[in-house]
């Protein structure tokens, strides 16, 4: 099969791949400290862990509140680091998929545990940041 | 009682393939003896959720929620990683994903 490519349009192809590259290492390095972000996460851990101790609908839509503003925080910064928005979206539904209502069982230990995990994972990431 | 999870994928209902019983077997088995910690103990947990799941403390449902929720954590944990690393954990991320819920644990749930 004939190669219809010309030296000069594979060069076009490969010098656009590499910015491409560039660019988004670019775009994936501007991940930045953010004290708002790190001040909500650590509301939402207090809020969260009180909201599975006690299963109560006051800190259950305490805690639900709390995740909507932080994915929103999140939200706004996506275009320059999208990992802390996936982080927080990821939290949110591990909570999302909790039923308050069987507080006791082993589905709420783990959901417990795995959602205490997912914030203190969003936690060290802005830690790591800080540094 | 270390390989007793593996009989629970074995004893899975034939209408689950052995291809996918054996892919997610290794898949678990991987997660296992990964030199990254969190990889091994979200390992560890999957075989935890396994063995309830067979002893009736967890429904199907309850199965298949558990192990999304590995996979959610996995990703969040890929994204604190280092290029590399951070590839690595994706994988298994979508490993979690389409090995252990979409070939076999949410089968169960239809």
């Amino acid at each position: 099969m004939k190669n219809n490519h010309t030296p000069k349009q594979t060069f076009h192809w490969g010098a656009g791949l590499a910015v491409l590259l560039a660019l988004t290492a670019l775009i994936s390095g501007c991940c930045s400290y953010n004290s708002t972000l790190y001040a909500q996460l650590g509301k939402t851990k207090t809020d969260v862990a009180k909201a599975y101790g006690s299963a109560a609908n006051d800190d259950v839509e305490t805690a639900r509140k709390d995740l909507a503003d932080l994915v929103a925080l999140a939200e706004k910064d996506k275009a320059k680091c999208p990992e802390p928005l996936i982080q927080a979206q990821n939290i949110k539904t591990i909570f999302d998929g909790t039923n308050f209502g069987r507080k006791g069982s082993k589905i709420y230990q783990h959901k417990k545990d795995n959602i205490a995990e997912a914030i203190d994972i969003a936690i060290t990431t802005q830690d790591n940041l800080k540094k | 009682m270390a390989t007793d999870w593996k009989k629970i994928i074995d004893n899975l209902p034939n209408e689950i393939p052995d291809t996918a019983k054996a892919e997610a077997k290794n898949f678990i088995e991987q997660l296992l003896t990964n030199t990254d910690d969190f990889a091994k103990r979200q390992g560890q947990k999957i075989t935890l959720y396994l063995a309830e799941y067979a002893s009736g403390e967890l429904t199907t449902e309850e199965l298949n929620e558990c192990i999304r929720d590995v996979g959610l954590l996995t990703d969040s944990y890929a994204k604190m990683q280092t290029v590399q690393a951070k590839q690595k954990l994706q994988t298994v991320a979508l490993g979690v994903s389409s090995v252990l819920l979409k070939e076999v644990f949410e089968p169960l749930q239809k």
